[in-house]
């Protein structure tokens, strides 16, 4: 199983940790986890298609600690909005479904996983929460379908590369 | 700099927003990076709770207002979110 599966597994458990009533610390930390969750997913994709080859392992994880989630999270407000961008260019058509869900989940699980850790004054509910992990779960999964399109690849050199505006 | 929401509100006035949302929500912020942004929560008429589990329309919902509003140079960056009536209370 992938890093990527056994966080979210884990961001579930967290969310159904208690019995009764959840406390807010195994909320804040399954919102926390399903991003990471969603984030592995996305950078090892992007890592494997930058660098591909089985002997190429140690320059691949190399790579990994490179993404920034602020370039990450501009490359999907760009393709989300199909605002003018490098990379958004090179699209032949509107973005799919697919991949407006990855780019969705990736803003604002983004946002709330700084919530879960920072904002002392948010509160998480049960459903709320398990809604969010099951966001993360989807956008893995659609990533997963639409691995080795034009459109994947497009948004995997996004995540990486911040591309210029008005390309 | 955004200073209130009332131009947002009207544009999303604008929209044909489906019949189960009840009411809509905005609030102006500062988001996790600092950047001015915009809480938009679409509040679920009471009965219609299975649309929480139609990921397909509350995204296409999301997608709606992003493009709608950015169509429309509105700079900060949409948060979306759905709550039901009871949470809204």
């Amino acid at each position: 199983m992938a890093l990527s599966d056994d966080l979210l597994a884990k961001a579930r458990r967290l969310a159904l940790k208690e019995t009764g009533r959840p406390r807010q610390a195994s909320l804040r930390r399954a919102v926390s986890t399903a991003y990471y969750g969603l984030f592995h997913e996305l950078v090892s994709t992007s890592a494997r298609f930058l660098v591909a080859g089985r002997r190429r392992h140690t320059m691949r994880e190399a790579l990994f600690r490179e993404y920034e989630h602020g370039v990450m999270r501009a490359a999907a407000r760009a393709f989300l909005s199909r605002s003018s961008n490098t990379w958004v260019e090179q699209l032949e058509g509107p973005p799919s479904s697919e991949l407006k869900l990855v780019a969705d989940a990736l803003i604002d699980l983004q946002e709330l996983r700084h919530r879960a850790d920072y904002d002392v004054a948010a509160h998480f509910d049960r459903t709320r929460t398990l809604a969010l992990v099951n966001k993360a779960d989807s956008a893995m999964h659609a990533m997963r379908r639409i691995a080795g399109t034009h459109e994947a690849e497009c948004f995997l050199l996004a995540l990486q590369f911040r591309g210029r505006r008005g390309a | 700099m955004l200073k209130d929401t009332t131009r947002i509100d009207g544009l999303l006035r604008e929209l044909e927003l489906p019949e189960w949302v009840e009411a809509i929500r905005t609030k102006l912020y500062f988001d996790h990076v600092g950047e001015q942004a915009i809480e938009v929560l679409l509040v679920v008429r009471a009965g219609n709770e299975e649309i929480f589990e139609d990921g397909d329309l509350l995204l296409a919902l999301s997608v709606k207002i992003v493009e709608h509003l950015g169509s429309h140079d509105i700079e900060p960056w949409p948060y979306v979110e759905f709550i039901d009536a009871r949470e809204a209370a």
